[in-house]
């Protein structure tokens, strides 16, 4: 048994006075190992889905069909404002053209606006167990894109009443789901992350997203925007997803290889520094919650 | 959890283990100050964990004891992997499971049985590994038909009773308590205790954090003591615990008991005379604060009158410090007849007992009252505390002085044997 050799008086809790040894060197978790653990916690991130879906729709009487009504309700709305109000004209079937870029876009600003409290909103959770932080904003997008297949359905359906065979390109469209998600999981890691020392940002997220809304090419086509500007709204990442939907489901035709590359491009970029921004900041979430 | 150590299931090792928080006094959370920095970052690294070393074997117990804020619940949140260690390392072997926090990760809104599944991923199940194991979490908690309600309606025992039952159905090779042992019925916590001892036979190590000195040495073999942030003492836990008993009672012997000179928490009287002074003194006539229990004390009242008081009755009220009475006298109840004091005159009036007392903090209230007891003079409430020092297993106020005799009465061959060995 060990004395009270060391009753030390806690005088200078800067801790100047202390022999700290210096700070090790981390080494990152190899990819495989990354890929494995993640696969080995699958279910808890199937868990967390089901707690948010189950929270969400807890006593609602049309569930999980409320992902559908958005869609059916702008169909109804547009398709009659923008044609028999503004009579939009250069735009065979504004609806369809509306509803194949305002989709995307919910699965987008819904993940941001979910995620981005949701390390913040898990504190107990998080200061009880050890698990992978990430699932708590990823399970947030993963019920964000259950919603987002789903009201894909009511679009497909409007687009094949409306005459709109888009079938031929359906592997482009898994293609687009799937860059666009990459994308959409690394900006949520990142605001989620962001937001436990930078706790302005949750307010700050609605205002953002209205704007990056009106940035997007949502309701007008790009080449409507001056030539002059049109930089801008390329610069704008969601345009480039937005192009590739709307080939799907719009102009049916095989996006340019060149969309397609971005896109890919913009979706592994944004996953990659998404979450390696993520894990550096994950070290510090239990001590500022 | 990384690292160079290959720890067999239920095994620990940790070196030199830091851990630092970062006090702010003001800090910008917004963007204005963030952008304008006008206001500037004020912070302090307090270091909770200063170099923890220890190492535990599988099917070990280890009880984590020490002061608030000593850094226990870092250490167990460091082995649960919720906080990352900032210097040093940990080696954990196996599955880790505990309770640091009651019922945390539930979500109100789900039902016991959603809460179960979730809980049970959280801890890395699967399904098919819950599903086997709910009927036996379900019975274990004793939440009955309630499980299928949101556990927002759970009283907090429930809560408690549930997170007990999912951490420890899970059967993980290290399982970390923090101090969740004190809720709950006692016919739960009887439940829980057996439940551990189990788990610890069948060779899982348990670390459990806690205050409860008596739970830590029926479920622990070893312990530490932590004392801001270092290991203090480790070894065996009886003589932990004792270590750490003996250093509670030293610092509270230390810390100041009274204020000098004596003054009341509340007075009120008449005003004829005023009591000047209380103290209380030891057989040398020292004015003390901390008394050894039987010890002989004097409590000393000097009395200055203003007016002529025809005998005046003193008395004083000993009370602990919840306000329980312990004993009171006067000099009417004595049948000590006082004097005709006239204005001006000065007295004073000495009350000597020996102090049979149990350990604890102690007051004194003091009195001058007229002749007929109806009304205070002067009426000091409050106005002189102290301590008797020590500790004792003894349960009560006073020490009766009790002497205990024991013998065998039947007619065994053993009898001439000492009779502690009364036993079988």
């Amino acid at each position: 048994m060990r004395g009270a050799e060391e009753v030390i008086g806690n005088a200078d809790p800067t801790g100047a006075d202390l022999a700290v040894p210096p700070r090790p060197r981390r080494r990152p978790r190899p990819l495989r190992k990354l890929l494995g653990d993640f696969w080995q916690s699958r279910e808890l991130l199937r868990n967390l889905v089901a707690r948010d879906l189950k929270i969400r729709y807890k006593d609602s009487i049309l569930g999980f069909a409320w992902s559908m009504v958005t869609p059916l309700a702008t169909v109804l709305v547009f398709g009659f404002i923008f044609t028999r109000v503004f009579e939009v004209t250069n735009t065979a079937d504004f609806s369809l053209f509306f509803l194949a870029g305002f989709l995307p876009w919910q699965f987008l600003s819904g993940s941001i606006a979910e995620s981005v409290g949701a390390i913040v909103g898990n504190g107990p959770l998080m200061r009880q167990v050890n698990f992978p932080r990430e699932y708590l904003p990823l399970s947030k997008v993963s019920s964000q894109a259950i919603h987002f297949v789903l009201s894909l359905g009511v679009l497909s359906v409007y687009a094949l009443v409306r005459g709109y065979n888009f079938f031929p390109f359906l592997p482009v469209l898994a293609l687009a789901i799937l860059f666009h998600a990459l994308f959409v999981a690394g900006m949520s890691m990142a605001f989620a992350a962001a937001n436990v020392a930078f706790r302005d940002l949750q307010e700050l997220v609605p205002v953002m997203l209205l704007l990056w809304f009106y940035g997007s090419p949502l309701f007008y086509r790009l080449e409507m925007v001056p030539a002059e500007w049109r930089w801008l709204i390329l610069l704008n990442p969601m345009t480039w997803f937005l192009d590739l939907y709307r080939h799907v489901f719009y102009y049916l035709v095989v996006p340019p290889t060149k969309v397609m590359a971005v896109a890919a491009f913009l979706g592994v970029a944004s996953t990659a520094v998404g979450y390696l921004l993520f894990v550096r900041l994950a070290r510090t979430f239990s001590k500022e919650l | 959890m990384d690292g160079q150590g290959v720890c067999r299931p239920g095994q620990i090792r940790v070196r030199d283990l830091w851990e630092v928080f970062r006090v702010y006094h003001s800090r910008p959370m917004g963007v204005k100050e963030k952008l304008t920095r006008a206001q500037k970052v004020v912070f302090e690294d307090f270091w909770a964990l200063k170099g923890v070393t220890f190492s535990l074997e599988p099917g070990e117990s280890l009880a984590i004891i020490g002061p608030n804020g000593s850094g226990k619940s870092t250490l167990l949140k460091c082995l649960a992997g919720t906080l990352t260690p900032d210097r040093g390392s940990i080696d954990i072997g196996g599955k880790v499971a505990g309770l640091l926090e009651l019922g945390a990760g539930f979500h109100p809104d789900l039902s016991g049985k959603e809460n179960i599944y979730l809980n049970g991923s959280i801890l890395g199940m699967r399904r098919k590994e819950i599903d086997a194991l709910y009927e036996r979490i379900v019975e274990f908690s004793g939440v009955g038909e309630f499980i299928e309600n949101p556990v927002r309606n759970f009283s907090s025992g429930m809560y408690v009773r549930l997170g007990f039952a999912i951490a420890i159905q899970v059967d993980p090779d290290v399982l970390l308590l923090d101090e969740v042992l004190a809720v709950g019925d006692a016919e739960f916590q009887a439940k829980c205790f057996e439940k551990l001892s189990e788990t610890r036979r069948r060779g899982r190590t348990v670390l459990l954090v806690t205050h409860d000195t008596q739970s830590a040495m029926r479920l622990c073999e070893r312990a530490i003591l932590l004392d801001e942030g270092r290991v203090v003492a480790e070894g065996p836990c009886r003589e932990v615990v004792a270590l750490y008993q003996q250093r509670v009672i030293a610092q509270r012997d230390a810390e100041p008991v009274s204020t000098v000179p004596a003054q009341p928490a509340s007075r009120w009287g008449t005003g004829e005379a005023t009591i000047s002074s209380v103290e209380l003194l030891d057989g040398s006539g020292m004015q003390v604060d901390r008394i050894a229990a039987g010890e002989e004390v004097a409590l000393r009242m000097v009395f200055d009158f203003k007016e002529r008081v025809e005998y005046p009755i003193a008395g004083f009220l000993l009370t602990t410090d919840e306000g329980a009475e312990v004993f009171g006298t006067n000099t009417l109840s004595r049948r000590i007849e006082t004097a005709v004091f006239e204005a001006g005159d000065r007295a004073e009036v000495v009350f000597r007992q020996k102090l049979d007392l149990l350990p604890g903090r102690y007051m004194f209230s003091v009195a001058l009252a007229a002749s007929d007891g109806s009304e205070p003079i002067d009426y000091w409430r409050d106005c002189l505390y102290f301590r008797i020092r020590g500790a004792s297993g003894d349960k009560g106020i006073v020490d009766l002085g009790t002497t205990i005799e024991l013998s065998r009465l039947s007619a065994e061959p053993e009898l001439q044997r000492p009779p502690q060995v009364l036993k079988g």
